[in-house]
């Protein structure tokens, strides 16, 4: 019995290692052949799948210009403080949160320490 | 491990069922919001519905694929086994993985029947090759995200929300290659480097699941 | 009915996580410090684009985000990889805190970058290759910290798990995109007029320190909870709840 249990064991390991040792060896050999196409860049068929609708602004798309800038750039910025001060007050409510539990336990432990002297 | 699960599956056939029905309805669904009064399909829209329907299913066996093992704490014993975690984890990758082929073999002529998608010899084969390997790297990523939830509470609601964004990659990949292949003004260059993402997917996914199970499936 | 004297040891110690720290302090002072000279800098001191105008000031703050989020790349994975293999809480903080601080750069992230293509691609929302990792990583991390909250006892080794399975992710959505498409703006640096590289590099200054002023507020509040948790604990033990 111990026998068979050791024997099925050892195979288990042994299979599982060849799993992962094949894994990896595929894993790598796909990476060797694939490092060319990435070398290439895109293909032409996948350059051409770009969003319609995109331009890049250097071909000169004269529709982007009616857009506000100002009022872009200006919610951008709020929001990066609007995100800066949410999460400093998120610190700050755990903080409080914290502190209260603390000062509540702190009392009872005093509590206990005066009924006992 | 996954034939004993098949033994009990086989026997019961509740997943198989419900998987299969599932999977057809959601492919009915799909027909007659945007096939309706079209006898062109649009390549893209029919892969992604493909993978939609594939996926939607496959949440269904994915939440009873540990069910059973945590209705009489199953999982501990099995931990418990002189098995290596490994082994288990293959075993019911495994078993989600023919549950899930058993479903395809519905959902991919159902689409291809409502769709009216018409193809030569070599575009199925690709298109069949292609739709294996993303219900491999499914099976690794779903069977790895539910051993995990195995015994949280509201499993099937976090199983829901993490599953979708873990299996993007393989969605994107999948998606892309079979509409490239559905296609047939498209060239078939771009084929060869996505089915080669794909492997690489599945395989890093599975060596990082092999990996994960063993230490996160503890006591 | 007595405390045990550990306790009283800890909650001394948890008390003086409370008090300021001046080192802690000096960084938040000098990170914000920074962060206004950047943005001030981004405004009046750096010259406008010729292409995309006034609109590219989303630039100075857009790129230093992105920046920070990536310096949590390392943070989270190493907390995750070592808590999973030593198992000590430590790692489990700091793991945490990577989390959070990648999503709430993230979230910036996301929603300036939006803007800034709003007005020089001439859409919201392309699908490329850092925008859309970007917006995985950030739903995948999501998903860990709901996770977190919700699944009990083991929600430490489930959300290390899932945080590694988050940074994989996002590299094989960036490989896959890159096959797709590709129109997110690549060597822009290189080219940028030395008074905008000094701003740009200001407020990658602030950033990070900003960066590094919030992972270690959020591992002081981290420590504090697990140590007021304990207490609680002990607290109970000694019979003291009434």
């Amino acid at each position: 019995m111990v026998m068979k249990t050791f024997v099925r064991q050892m195979y288990t390991r042994i299979v599982s290692t060849f799993v992962l040792t094949t894994g990896l060896y595929l894993f790598s050999w796909v990476i060797v052949s694939y490092t060319d196409v990435f070398a290439q860049g895109p293909s032409e068929a996948t350059k051409a799948a770009i969003a319609e609708g995109f331009k890049p602004v250097e071909n000169g798309k004269p529709v982007t210009e009616e857009v506000n800038a100002s009022l872009l750039v200006v919610s951008a910025y709020g929001m990066f403080a609007l995100a800066f001060v949410g999460y400093l007050i998120h610190l700050g409510r755990q903080q409080a949160r914290l502190a209260h539990e603390l000062v509540e336990l702190g009392s009872r432990i005093d509590a206990v320490k005066e009924r006992e002297s | 491990m996954a034939e004993k699960d098949l033994r009990i599956e086989l026997r019961s056939r509740e997943i198989l069922l419900t998987m299969g029905y599932f999977g057809f309805l959601v492919v009915i669904v799909f027909a007659f919001s945007f096939s309706a009064g079209r006898s062109t399909p649009v390549p893209s829209m029919v892969s992604g519905i493909l993978w939609v329907s594939v996926a939607f299913s496959g949440t269904l066996g994915l939440g009873r694929a540990f069910e059973r093992e945590r209705e009489d704490d199953c999982l501990r014993g099995l931990l418990l086994a002189p098995i290596s975690r490994q082994a288990i984890y293959l075993g019911k990758a495994l078993g989600v993985l023919f549950f899930m082929v058993a479903v395809e073999c519905i959902v991919f002529p159902a689409v291809m029947f409502f769709f009216n998608v018409r193809a030569n010899s070599t575009v199925w084969g690709q298109l069949v090759l292609v739709l294996t390997l993303g219900t491999i790297g499914y099976a690794i990523v779903g069977t790895l995200l539910a051993a995990m939830l195995a015994r949280s509470r509201a499993k099937d609601v976090l199983l829901a929300v993490i599953l979708y964004p873990f299996i993007l990659p393989v969605m994107i990949t999948g998606v892309t290659a079979s509409s490239a292949l559905l296609d047939p003004q498209a060239s078939l260059d771009g084929y060869g480097a996505w089915l080669r993402l794909l492997i690489v997917i599945d395989i890093l996914f599975g060596i990082a699941s092999l990996w994960l199970f063993e230490h996160l499936v503890t006591d | 009915m007595t405390l045990p004297p550990k306790a009283q040891i800890e909650l001394f110690d948890s008390h003086r996580r409370l008090t300021v720290n001046p080192w802690l302090m000096t960084l938040s002072i000098l990170a914000v410090g920074l962060l206004m000279l950047g943005a001030w800098m981004a405004f009046f001191y750096a010259p406008g684009e010729k292409v995309m105008g006034f609109v590219q000031k989303i630039f100075y703050f857009h790129v230093p985000a992105a920046w920070s989020m990536m310096l949590s790349a390392p943070v989270l994975a190493v907390g995750s990889i070592t808590y999973l293999i030593t198992r000590r809480d430590l790692w489990d903080r700091i793991a945490d805190a990577g989390v959070e601080l990648a999503i709430l750069f993230g979230i910036m992230v996301i929603i300036s970058g939006p803007l800034w293509a709003r007005k020089a691609w001439g859409v919201f929302w392309v699908w490329d290759v850092r925008l859309t990792s970007t917006l995985v990583m950030v739903l995948t991390l999501v998903a860990c910290k709901i996770v977190r909250s919700y699944s009990g006892p083991q929600s430490k080794t489930i959300s290390a798990g899932l945080s590694i399975l988050a940074l994989l992710n996002a590299v094989f959505v960036w490989y896959a995109v890159d096959l797709w498409s590709g129109s997110h703006p690549p060597k822009l640096v290189q080219k940028l007029e030395p008074r905008m590289f000094a701003t740009l590099w200001v407020c990658v200054g602030g950033f990070t320190l900003t960066y590094i002023a919030l992972l270690w507020s959020r591992l002081r509040i981290g420590s504090l909870e697990t140590a007021v948790e304990r207490i609680h604990m002990k607290v109970t033990e000694a019979g003291l709840d009434n």
